[in-house]
C-alpha cells in the first residue's frame, strides 16, 4: 500500500510537470507565431515601398524570371516602349534587336553567374511601334 | 473521482481557492493554473495552516491532500466541516491514498469529492467547476 501511495505521488508530479511543459511549449509556439507576423507584416511594408520605388522611378524597370520572362514593367517602361504589363506578364519582351542579343546575353549571364552589375552599357531597343529606343 | 453527494449539494460562486498540499511543486503549480485562469489562490502546506487560512481567507472550495504534516487532511476536513463557519465550504480531497477504506474516510469526514492522485489538471478543473454556480 505504501509503495503504491508513493508511485501515485510519484506520477503526479510528473504528469503535472508534462503539463507545464506542454503549457511552455504551447506559450513559445505562441511567441513563434507572433513573431513570424511581425516579420512578414514587416516584410509586406518592405515589398510596398520597393514597388512604390519602382512605380516612381523615371528609369524604365523591367523585372524578368530566371527564365527571362516578364514578372513586371514600370509605368515609365510602358511610357517608354509602349508595351503594358498585361502585355508582356509571362512573355519575352520582343524589344531587342538581332543586332544587341549577344551582347544583352553576356551581360546577363555575367550578371547571373557572378553577380557583376551592368553600367554604363549603351544599347538599343525597338518599342512597341517598331522604332528604335533611343 | 468518488463522491458522496454528488453535486446536488454545495454550490457556490467560486473566486477564491485554499489548495492545501505538502509538495512544494504541486502546490506552486496548481496556483499558477488556476491564477492564470483568473482564479484567486492561497495555499497551505500543513493541516494547521489549512485550518488558519480556512478561517482567515474564506475561500469558496478547498483543494485538499491527505498526508499533511501536523495534521491529517482527514482531520482538516472534519474540522471544516463541523464549524458553522467553513462547513459550507465545499472540499475536495485530492490524495494519494486510494484504498477504498481511505477514500471512505474522507467522505465520512465530509468532503464533498474524494480525487486519487495522479489526477491531470483539466479533471481537477472540471471538479471545481461543478460547483460552479
Amino acid at each position: 500500500v505504501a509503495r503504491d501511495e508513493k508511485e501515485r505521488r510519484r506520477l503526479q508530479k510528473y504528469i503535472f510537470s508534462l503539463e507545464e511543459g506542454q503549457d511552455q511549449a504551447e506559450e513559445a509556439l505562441k511567441v513563434s507565431r507572433e513573431e513570424y507576423k511581425a516579420l512578414f507584416e514587416n516584410s509586406r511594408r518592405g515589398e510596398e515601398v520597393y514597388r512604390s520605388l519602382i512605380n516612381s522611378s523615371a528609369d524604365a524597370i523591367v523585372i524578368y524570371d530566371m527564365d527571362g520572362f516578364c514578372n513586371y514593367v514600370s509605368p515609365s517602361f510602358t511610357q517608354t516602349f509602349g508595351w503594358h504589363l498585361a502585355e508582356l506578364k509571362g512573355k519575352r519582351i520582343p524589344f531587342v534587336p538581332e543586332s544587341e542579343k549577344a551582347a544583352t546575353m553576356d551581360l546577363i549571364d555575367d550578371l547571373i553567374q557572378n553577380g557583376t552589375p551592368t553600367q554604363n552599357f549603351e544599347t538599343k531597343r525597338y518599342t512597341k511601334r517598331g522604332s528604335f529606343w533611343p | 473521482v468518488r463522491s458522496r453527494n454528488a453535486k446536488e449539494g454545495l454550490a457556490v460562486s467560486i473566486g477564491k481557492i485554499l489548495v492545501v498540499d505538502d509538495e512544494e511543486a504541486i502546490h506552486f503549480y496548481l496556483q499558477r493554473k488556476f491564477e492564470k485562469l483568473g482564479y484567486s489562490v492561497c495555499t497551505a502546506e500543513d493541516g494547521q495552516e489549512a485550518l488558519d487560512k480556512a478561517f482567515s481567507e474564506r475561500p469558496d472550495i478547498i483543494l485538499l491532500d491527505v498526508k499533511l504534516p501536523k495534521l491529517d487532511g482527514i482531520e482538516v476536513c472534519r474540522r471544516l466541516k463541523s464549524s458553522d463557519m467553513t462547513k459550507q465550504i465545499p472540499i475536495i480531497i485530492l490524495s494519494a491514498k486510494a484504498q477504498s477504506d481511505e477514500i471512505a474516510a474522507g467522505l465520512e469526514a465530509g468532503a464533498d469529492r474524494y480525487l486519487c492522485k495522479p489526477v491531470g489538471f483539466p479533471d481537477i478543473l472540471k471538479e471545481i467547476k461543478a460547483f460552479d454556480k
